[in-house]
């Protein structure tokens, strides 16, 4: 479904929600900037478009009463931007529709809302270029696989490395002998210093 | 890109077969070095045999041998390099099968470019990949080459930050199907693990890949050479090249890369001399013919109960390369191969530590059956280079214990004609001295030829800032190399008795680049070494007034390690010898265009504001929770996971929750990596956020989100916009 930006009205004012429409607003305000909608004229209209939908929605759907409006909000633009970029890349092979953290890197792989600041949201102002752009992205981490085998073979390391790395294994079991062993060094240094010094 | 098999090139093959020559050269080359130590070391027998030789002298001989073994082949080393340099021409240098004509992009085969990265200067890394890519697309030689930057990095901030500059970096240079990320989740053995792992995954589909390092740079022209020598020599399975320093800002990286370019190409002829086609890999800025790599160099396990892996692979792989007959040759005249170099003494220590406990582990290859004579050769010198530095404090402390002795019982004659001194009529002592002076000139005598072969030719001269300025430099590089000499002596040998007490050495990011003085570290790091450094001259200076005159080249850079590692990595004071043109190196009076392009966009990276302090230690966390895009990118960057056991998704919620309520610095490293690595949990938590009302939101995300919300407009990244 595409958005209308025109004849677009704010909810009515209500006293007893009036703060809590102001937190919705600055949520989808923060929302929208952090999608790099720098135009403060495009954000006030789909900030308004918005919250006008959340107060239609509020009005009509039971399933929604006594949630916090800026929630709602919240919602309502990351359902509209599903929707939006529903209609502008191709569909999936598997035929399933798009998920918003596709179509949000869609966006941001093309730097939509910096190159084309008045189309975001807004189906009425695409230009084809930008069409064109969303629909092409994708990422590929890395090309298709090539599996090779790559195992270390058997090295033949000679006898003595055979057998020091056995008593290793067999010394780094019994850390009584690491302790012996470093003491018997300190012990040997000052036998030598003893000597040393006649 | 096509197959590597599908792949033909018809480039007519100049033979080369230096087997029988190298052979020669290698006896020719170790008999001059034998030769000498052998010379010299019965010299010291006949200083140290006055009527019989006691414990500690027979000590100091066994000691002298090797060390004195380890001089003069650096010595011949130069000499050789110094005569094949003045020839112009090595009949046994790869580059001479270089065909003629200029690259041509269907001549090449498919090159994969990788770029194993750990915890490191995103900033730096990408913009050198920007400026290779675009020094290939200007060449029109792009079609040929594949970047592939693979990441063990477990810093979350490091890793997100890396996923962000990857996207950018394709969007600014649309190179999505040609520049490729991969993160490894386990680090598995390190960098050879990264790279067996590339290999495993696409090898199959590259004939040849180039190994670079994060701080490597390489130019269009050196990597299609390359490319072409390993096409024109198709024994060949390692192609390394000898890369020289840049970017050195502080005064330590300035006197290395002076000594890089100077010195460097000296000693690089005299080992292409000896080793020619039984080269060695350096670990970077190389290229392997992938083939044989897959199938003879996956690195086996060590022995001992940790089945840990080898930590300096490169060498381990030159072996097993030659031991399946593919030849490894240093192309050290190719030029355009660049590298950093560690901008203080406390960096160089840290990479000679790791390098030393690698070295180290060489050991168990020395008796593989199989391996050349020669790579045995290149492995035991490895470990001689690190075992070196004890050796000399132990042959040094023995020195002061005979000379003690000496003072104390002037039995035996030593300044009596005894010997061969008794035949050219002078006495031990004097026989001492010209050793001394001997050994002294073999140190020196290699930088000397090097710097008159620059001295000799105009252009060089210009190069490094007139002969005036190359003469001062050597003399004060070689000034402050012997006052660094002691204090590197001490690192290496504290690094090896880690070793060899089986400490663990941890795999710390390296310092690429020069932040100032960090007091703390220095003093930290030097104190001992003040503190031996008086000892020592107290010692000297109590068994004899003379010998502490004897000592003072030693016990003076120890005494002052503390202000001359200050000074050494002060960057300022490396400006300023910038300025005056001491160290004046050839890039800095002709830029390369790559380094010079990357080092502008470096500065407008650099000049971008950073976030805030408490931000920026969890930055990676907080955008891909808050930033829509970057939380869309990140989770489509992780592999789709199978459903989760109820325990790992009790665990993830749990994780979540503390992240939610209490900010990233409620988790730690591993918990948070593990977090981010978990795709349902970082789209729940980037949902939940938002759609919390702000009056709800914990103190931090609230503060973290204002801010973020602040700059969105244009958010930090690794790179430019």
């Amino acid at each position: 479904m595409d958005l209308s930006l025109e004849s677009i009205t704010l909810p009515p004012w209500d006293p007893a929600r009036a703060e809590e429409w102001n937190d919705a607003y600055e949520k989808v305000e923060n929302y929208l900037r952090a999608c790099r909608v720098s135009s403060h004229l495009q954000r006030a209209r789909l900030i308004a478009l918005i919250l006008q939908r959340v107060y239609d929605r509020t009005q009509g759907d039971a399933s929604v009463a006594g949630r916090p409006l800026p929630e709602l909000a919240i919602m309502e633009v990351r359902d509209r931007i599903t929707e939006w970029i529903g209609h502008h890349l191709p569909p999936r092979a598997d035929g399933h529709p798009f998920s918003l953290g596709e179509g949000m890197l869609a966006i941001y792989l093309c730097d939509g809302p910096t190159r084309w600041p008045y189309a975001f949201l807004d189906s009425h102002r695409m230009p084809a270029e930008y069409a064109e752009a969303l629909s092409s992205r994708v990422v590929r981490s890395g090309p298709d696989l090539a599996v090779s085998s790559m195992v270390p073979r058997d090295m033949d390391l000679g006898l003595m490395p055979e057998l020091v790395g056995s008593a290793m294994e067999s010394f780094e079991a019994l850390p009584i002998l690491k302790t012996l062993l470093a003491w018997l060094v300190f012990f040997g240094l000052l036998g030598f210093l003893f000597w040393y010094t006649r | 890109m096509n197959e590597a098999s599908e792949t033909s090139i018809q480039i007519p093959i100049q033979a080369v077969s230096p087997a029988r020559h190298s052979a020669r050269r290698q006896v020719l080359f170790f008999s001059c070095v034998v030769f000498l130590t052998s010379v010299a070391t019965w010299l010291m027998a006949d200083i140290l045999w006055r009527g019989g030789l006691t414990g500690l002298e027979t000590a100091m001989l066994i000691l002298f041998a090797p060390l004195f073994g380890m001089v003069a082949l650096g010595f011949i080393q130069a000499v050789v390099g110094f005569v094949m340099l003045l020839r112009k021409r090595d009949t046994y240098e790869i580059t001479a099968t270089l065909p003629s004509g200029e690259p041509v992009v269907e001549q090449l085969p498919p090159t994969a470019l990788l770029i194993p990265i750990y915890n490191e200067d995103v900033s730096r890394v990408y913009e050198g990949l920007r400026s290779m890519y675009l020094a290939l697309a200007n060449a029109g030689l792009a079609g040929c080459f594949d970047f592939f930057i693979l990441s063990d990095s477990t810093d979350p901030n490091k890793w997100i930050e890396e996923e962000i500059g990857w996207i950018d970096l394709c969007k600014q240079l649309k190179g999505f199907g040609r520049i490729f990320y991969r993160k490894r989740h386990i680090p598995l053995n390190r960098k050879s693990g990264n790279i067996s792992d590339f290999c495993r995954r696409w090898g199959k589909r590259y004939r040849y890949m180039v190994v670079l390092d994060a701080d490597s740079l390489m130019e269009a022209k050196t990597l299609a050479r390359m490319v072409q020598l390993m096409e024109a020599n198709p024994q060949t399975g390692i192609l390394q090249t000898a890369p020289q320093p840049i970017q050195a800002q502080t005064p330590l990286a300035r006197m290395l890369q002076f000594a890089g370019y100077c010195y460097g190409p000296v000693f690089q002829a005299g080992l292409n001399y000896w080793q020619s086609n039984n080269g060695n890999f350096w670990g970077h800025n190389a290229i392997i013919r992938t083939a044989p790599f897959i199938e003879h160099c996956a690195l086996p396990a060590l022995p001992g109960s940790k089945r840990s892996r080898f930590m300096s692979h490169d060498y381990v792989e030159a072996a097993l390369m030659r031991k399946a007959n593919y030849e490894v040759w240093l192309a050290y005249t190719l030029g355009g191969s660049f590298e950093n170099v560690p901008p203080t003494m406390i960096d160089c220590a840290k990479r000679d530590r790791r390098w030393c406990r690698g070295n180290f582990q060489h050991s168990w290859l020395l008796m593989a059956r199989g391996l050349l004579p020669v790579n045995r050769l290149h492995l035991s010198l490895g470990i001689l280079s690190y075992l070196c530095s004890p050796l000399w404090l132990i042959f040094m402390i023995l020195g002061m214990m005979q000379f003690r002795r000496e003072m104390l019982a002037p039995t035996t004659a030593f300044d009596a004609d005894i010997g061969l001194s008794s035949y050219l009529d002078i006495g031990g002592g004097r026989l001492a001295l010209y050793l001394f002076l001997a050994t002294l000139v073999l140190l020196t005598l290699p930088k000397l030829l090097a710097t008159l072969l620059v001295l000799a030719d105009r252009k060089k001269r210009r190069d490094f800032g007139g002969a005036l300025r190359t003469v001062f430099s050597f003399v004060t590089e070689h000034l402050f190399s012997a006052l660094m000499a002691p204090i590197l002596m001490l690192f290496t040998s504290l690094s090896v008795a880690f070793v060899l007490l089986g400490r663990e050495i941890t795999w710390g990011a390296q310092r690429r680049d020069a932040e100032g003085i960090d007091w703390p570290g220095i003093l930290r790091a030097h104190t001992w070494h003040t503190a031996l450094g008086l000892l020592s001259a107290e010692i000297a200076y109590r068994i004899h007034p003379a010998f502490f005159w004897w000592l003072l080249p030693v016990t003076l850079g120890l005494v002052f390690s503390i202000p001359l590692s200050a000074v050494l990595g002060h960057e300022p004071f490396g400006r300023l010898l910038n300025r005056i043109g001491l160290f004046r190196t050839p890039p800095e009076t002709e830029p390369p265009l790559l380094v010079s392009h990357m080092e502008k966009n470096l500065e407008i990276c650099r000049s971008q504001l950073p976030p805030p302090g408490w931000l920026q230690k969890h930055y990676g966390a907080a955008q891909v929770v808050i930033d829509p895009y970057i939380n869309a990118a990140h989770v489509s960057l992780l592999h789709a996971k199978r459903k989760l056991s109820y325990p790992l998704t009790a665990y993830f919620q749990k994780l979540s929750e503390r992240l939610m309520t209490q900010g990233p610095a409620a988790l730690n490293r591993r918990e948070l990596l593990a977090l981010l690595r978990n795709a349902d949990s970082m789209a729940a938590i980037h949902d939940r956020l938002w759609k919390m009302p702000d009056r709800q939101l914990p103190e931090w995300w609230k503060l973290a989100m204002r801010h973020y919300n602040l700059l969105t407009g244009r958010p930090r990244t690794p790179l430019y916009r």
